[in-house]
């Protein structure tokens, strides 16, 4: 059976990920930072043998590790890192710290940690971003337009040149890199559930599997790629 | 020039060098380090050692440098910076990473309401090679610079998105050669640059509206 980590799973986005890399017969590891969130243990009942919990702040170096531990336990190899978790603050100083270290850094923290884990799986590393991170074309400003705060756009940017760098160094390494925009989602990003948004978190989560999962002729080429299949610059 | 620059530089090698030039042509430089280190002469140029992590920081030094000429025609900040080995190597990059963009973003930010009432409206980033995300093709050695630029470069981007349409102007340079004599446009240049720009044209392209970066040799850079 394939091996995924999906981090931010309690809900959302990354809760659809794991259910329906669950349905797609694969052993998930899902990341939980919010235990209050009963979700995850009623997915948990229905895939007792394929669905593992395991405690992760992506935040935290030591969070990481240990999750990357306590998986090294239960399997030999990684197939996929599936970066999922994100947040979306207000744009003060620290919140925009925050942003950095959940939304950026913890791609690094997490790729760089799980590494020897994924030698000898399938390599692939699967990070989901945002139009937001798009310096070529996001319409978000300063002002925190568009209802979204602009250190949400800084991080996501950041993220992307972070998921570059990876490409660079991993890539002659036979790893195999998915930067995917999931649309705009109804999910918890901002707090509440954004009902109004175009996409529910399962047709993205269903998108992203086919995605994830297959391979392609290009995979020498880093792009952000859109639920639509639409590439979007950097 | 005869302009007011206020000028943010942390850690950037090409900030003393434009700075330098400004001031030679005229302008009224104002230089905002964190740690008032300076490797270079700063004959015609005001050091201003202060640390605008906190935002009250940063507005206190625009408030000064308006209360003292009048306006500020010319924002600019460049950032930077390399690991040093004092902590876990992801914890320290997300340090440095976050300083660099808070203390940029704070600068922007507190100088914004001063240059709102007058002069040039131009805000500049001096950016460097390892900028693009579009055209990286090696790892860098030391991930805070790329990282770095890249958040910067979104930072003008939601301030062009903000301010264009109040007139603000806006321009960001990368440097790439490595022999200073081969630059045909230096970042001081680059920066007093005017762009076409008439609003009454019939034609569609007014390169203001459009916000690029360019290298030394006045090619666009992909972000």
């Amino acid at each position: 059976m394939k091996t995924v980590l999906i981090t931010g799973a309690d809900r959302g986005i990354g809760f659809a990920m794991a259910e329906r890399f669950l349905r797609g017969g694969w052993r998930v590891f899902a990341g939980q930072y919010m235990p209050q969130w009963k979700e995850l243990e009623a997915l948990k009942e229905k895939y007792p043998q394929q669905l593992t919990t395991v405690a992760l702040d992506v935040s935290s170096i030591d969070s990481v590790r240990a999750a990357a531990a306590q998986i090294a336990q239960q399997t030999d190899t990684l197939d996929m890192l599936l970066s999922s978790a994100g947040i979306a603050l207000d744009d003060t100083p620290k919140d925009i710290r925050k942003m950095i270290s959940v939304n950026s850094i913890a791609a690094i923290r997490l790729t760089q940690t799980l590494l020897p884990l994924m030698e000898n799986g399938e390599k692939r590393l699967c990070y989901v971003s945002s139009e937001a991170g798009s310096i070529t074309t996001t319409q978000r400003d300063a002002s925190g337009r568009y209802g979204m705060v602009c250190g949400y756009g800084l991080s996501k940017g950041i993220l992307n040149m972070a998921v570059r760098q990876m490409f660079a160094q991993l890539r002659p390494k036979g790893f195999r890199f998915r930067l995917y925009n999931p649309g705009w989602v109804q999910s918890y990003i901002d707090g509440p559930l954004m009902q109004t948004f175009k996409y529910t978190a399962s047709e993205t989560a269903e998108v992203a599997f086919q995605r994830f999962t297959a391979d392609r002729d290009w995979e020498d080429v880093l792009a952000l790629v859109d639920i639509d299949d639409q590439a979007w610059s950097f | 020039m005869n302009h007011s620059v206020l000028f943010l530089a942390i850690d950037s090698p090409i900030a003393l060098k434009c700075a330098q030039q400004m001031a030679a042509d005229g302008d009224h430089v104002y230089f905002v380090t964190p740690n008032g280190k300076i490797d270079g002469s700063t004959d015609g140029i005001e050091v201003v050692p202060a640390d605008v992590y906190e935002p009250i920081a940063a507005e206190k030094i625009a408030k000064g440098v308006f209360d003292r000429e009048g306006r500020i025609d010319i924002l600019i900040y460049a950032a930077s910076g390399t690991l040093e080995g004092k902590k876990e190597a992801t914890e320290e990059l997300l340090d440095r990473v976050e300083y660099n963009v808070n203390c940029c973003r704070n600068f922007v930010e507190g100088a914004i309401p001063y240059m709102k009432q007058g002069g040039l409206q131009r805000i500049a980033m001096l950016s460097d090679r390892a900028g693009s995300i579009t055209m990286c093709r090696e790892p860098a050695e030391d991930p805070v610079d790329p990282l770095t630029q890249a958040g910067l470069h979104m930072l003008l981007r939601v301030y062009f998105n903000q301010l264009r349409k109040l007139g603000f102007t806006f321009r960001c340079y990368t440097s790439e050669a490595d022999d200073e004599q081969k630059l045909y446009l230096t970042p001081s240049r680059y920066v007093n640059m005017k762009f076409s720009y008439d609003p009454d044209s019939p034609s569609i392209r007014n390169e203001e509206d459009r916000l690029v970066m360019r290298n030394p040799e006045f090619r666009e850079i992909s972000w």
